[in-house]
C-alpha cells in the first residue's frame, strides 16, 4: 500500500534496504522494508512514523495514492546536478502539485488551466526573436508595457503554479506534472486528471528580484520551443529581460542611445522594475542602449563589489518568495469554509496545529 | 483498575483544553482513559514536524504547552497496528477533507468503539458519517463536573451516573469495583 512512494523516497533518500534499517535503529529488518516497497506488508504506524523521519519525507507522504508524474523537466542549472538531487527536486515538487490539487478538489476548484498563449509553444531561430513572443505574452494576458509587481502571483493567476524549494547548484526548473496513464485515482487525487499542470520552482534561498528573473526565465522555456541546435537557455534569457523589461519602457526611463550609465541610474531602476542592476545592464546591451564597452566596464564595476558571487547580494535587495501565497491562502480558505480540518490543514502547510491557528487569527 | 470511558483525542485543541482546565487529573480520577495517535503525538506534542523534502516551515516549539513532558500520565500513546493503518489509508485516501492523523484516530474509534473527542466541524461531521461517537471538549468537561457535583451530592459511585452517555459500539465500560 505505501510500497511505490516507500521505493522512491528510499530511492532519493539514497538508501539501500539495509542503510535505511540502520537508520531506523534497526527497528525492523531490510526484509521487511523489502516487503513494505512490494506491498507484501503493511507496517503499523510506529514504523511509518521511523520511516518517514529516517527518508525525511512526511507520513502523507508514503500514504499518499497520487500516482502523478513529472514531464518535460528543464533544470536550470548552475553546475552538474547530481541524480539524487535531481530526485530530491522532482519528489519535492510532486509532493507540492498533490497537496496543491488536494486542497483545490477540497474546495471544488477545477484545477486551473494554464492561460497559454494562443499558438504557444513558439517556435524561435535566433534568441533576439523572443522580445516579440514576450511582447505577444504581454498582449494575450493585457499587463500592458508597464512594470509587473507581484510576478508569482501572476503566473499563479494564469495557473502556474509557483514553488520555492530549497535547491543547491540549481537556479530552477520547469515542468509539467501530469496523472501516470496506469493511476488508479482516489478522490483525493481525482483532481486535475485532464490537463497537465505546469509548475515553476525557485530557488527559496535566492534575492527576490532573482527569484523573479528566474520565474520569468522558466516562463520562456514554456512559451518557447528552439530548433535543434539552438540555445534554448539564450532564448529564455532574452525572453525573461524583455518580459519583465519591456523595451519601450525601458528606453522610456534611460533613452535609445546612452554612452554611459551609472550604478545608481541602474539601482533606481531596479526598484522600478524589481530585476537585478545587472540584468538591467545586460537589456541596455541587448537593446544597444549601451555598448558593450560600457556593458563591460559595468560588469567589472559590479564584480569588484562583489555582486557577481554568491550570495550575490545588490542593494535594495528584494525579499525571497517564501512559500506560495496562493497555496498557503486556497489552505486557510479551505479550513476557514470547513472543507479540511484543522490537522489537514497544518499538514498541508508543513506546520504544527498551533501554527495554523496563530497565522488564522492574524496577529493581535 | 479499567477504565470507565475510553475517549481518544483527535486534535491537540481538545488536549490543550483538558491540561489549561485542570481536567486531565479530574479524568484520571474517575478513571477515564484519555489517548492520542503515535502520529498526533509524533507531529503535534513532540514538535517534530517535518515538512517534505527536508524543508521545514513550522516554528512549533519541542513540546506543546508542555503536554509532552507529562505524557504518559496524562494521554496514552496508540500505535496502530498494520491491519488498522491500511484501514486509515483507505479512508484517507477517499476524503479529501481528513488528514492522515485524523483518518487514523477515525479508524482506532471505530475499530476499538472508543469515543472520539475533537473541537473541529470536519472530524466531527466525517465521525458521524462513519458512525463514530465523537463529542467536544465541553461535552467532556460537563460530564466529568456532572461526575464529580453527583458524587459530592450522593457518594455513589461514577458508574451509574454515566450511564446515559453510553454508546452503541460499548465505549464506556462498567467499573469492576
Amino acid at each position: 500500500m505505501i510500497g511505490k512512494r516507500l521505493k522512491l523516497a528510499r530511492a532519493a533518500a539514497g538508501f539501500s534496504l539495509r542503510g535505511l534499517q540502520a537508520a531506523m535503529g534497526n527497528l525492523v529488518t531490510a526484509q521487511a522494508i523489502g516487503k513494505y516497497e512490494r506491498d507484501e506488508s503493511m507496517p503499523g504506524s510506529d514504523v511509518l512514523i521511523a520511516l518517514s523521519r529516517a527518508l525525511n519525507v512526511t507520513p502523507e507522504y508514503l500514504a499518499s495514492d497520487a500516482d502523478l508524474v513529472l514531464e518535460d523537466v528543464a533544470f536550470r542549472r548552475k553546475v552538474v546536478t547530481r541524480r539524487k538531487e535531481e530526485a530530491r527536486i522532482e519528489g519535492g515538487v510532486l509532493h507540492f502539485v498533490e497537496r496543491y490539487l488536494s486542497v483545490e478538489a477540497a474546495l471544488h476548484l477545477p484545477s486551473r488551466e494554464w492561460s497559454r498563449p494562443r499558438g504557444a509553444p513558439f517556435t524561435v531561430r535566433e534568441a533576439v526573436e523572443a522580445e516579440q513572443i514576450a511582447e505577444e505574452v504581454r498582449r494575450h494576458w493585457g499587463l500592458g508595457t508597464g512594470a509587473i509587481q507581484d510576478l508569482a502571483e501572476l503566473l499563479e493567476e494564469r495557473g502556474i503554479k509557483v514553488l520555492a524549494l530549497d535547491l543547491v547548484d540549481v537556479d530552477g526548473l520547469t515542468a509539467y506534472v501530469a496523472h501516470s496513464r496506469s493511476a488508479q485515482l482516489s478522490d483525493r487525487s481525482r483532481v486535475a486528471d485532464s490537463a497537465q499542470v505546469p509548475v515553476v520552482v525557485v530557488n527559496a534561498r535566492a534575492w527576490g528580484e532573482r527569484q523573479r528573473f528566474t520565474m520569468a526565465h522558466e516562463l520562456g522555456h514554456l512559451v518557447i520551443q528552439t530548433r535543434a541546435g539552438r540555445d534554448a537557455e539564450s532564448a529564455a534569457h532574452r525572453f525573461a529581460g524583455a518580459f519583465l523589461v519591456p523595451a519601450a519602457t525601458l528606453r522610456a526611463h534611460v533613452g535609445n542611445h546612452r554612452s554611459a550609465i551609472s550604478r545608481g541610474e541602474l539601482l533606481e531602476l531596479k526598484k522600478v522594475f524589481g530585476v537585478s542592476a545587472q540584468a538591467l545592464a545586460y537589456r541596455c546591451r541587448d537593446l544597444e542602449i549601451i555598448s558593450s564597452r560600457e556593458f563591460r566596464r559595468l560588469f567589472r564595476d559590479f564584480s569588484r563589489l562583489g555582486w557577481r558571487t554568491p550570495p550575490y547580494e545588490e542593494p535594495f535587495a528584494m525579499k525571497s518568495l517564501a512559500r506560495p501565497r496562493r497555496f498557503e491562502r486556497l489552505c486557510y480558505r479551505a479550513l476557514a469554509e470547513g472543507a479540511i480540518s484543522e490537522t489537514q490543514a497544518a499538514e498541508l502547510l508543513g506546520l504544527t496545529v498551533r501554527d495554523v491557528r496563530a497565522r488564522m487569527a492574524g496577529p493581535v | 483498575m479499567r477504565a470507565i470511558l475510553k475517549v481518544v483525542l483527535c486534535d491537540c485543541a481538545v488536549a490543550i483544553e483538558l491540561r489549561r482546565t485542570g481536567l486531565v487529573d479530574l479524568a484520571r480520577r474517575w478513571r477515564i482513559k484519555l489517548a492520542v495517535t503515535d502520529l498526533l503525538f509524533e507531529r503535534e506534542l513532540r514538535g517534530s514536524t517535518t515538512s517534505p523534502w527536508g524543508s521545514v516551515n513550522s516554528t512549533a516549539p519541542t513540546a506543546y504547552d508542555g503536554v509532552t513532558a507529562q505524557n504518559g500520565k496524562e494521554f496514552r500513546v496508540e500505535r496502530l497496528p498494520p491491519e488498522t493503518l491500511q484501514r486509515a489509508m483507505v479512508l484517507y485516501r477517499q476524503c479529501a477533507r481528513l488528514s492522515l492523523q485524523d483518518a487514523c484516530t477515525l479508524t482506532l474509534a471505530r475499530q476499538r468503539a472508543w469515543l472520539l473527542a475533537t473541537m473541529n466541524a470536519a472530524v466531527a461531521c466525517a465521525a458521524t458519517e462513519l458512525g463514530v461517537d465523537v463529542c467536544d471538549f465541553d461535552w467532556l468537561r460537563r460530564e466529568l463536573l456532572r461526575f464529580e457535583e453527583s458524587a459530592a451530592r450522593d457518594s455513589e459511585k461514577p458508574v451509574s451516573s454515566i450511564e446515559d452517555v453510553r454508546d452503541p459500539y460499548g465505549a464506556i465500560e462498567h467499573s469492576s469495583g
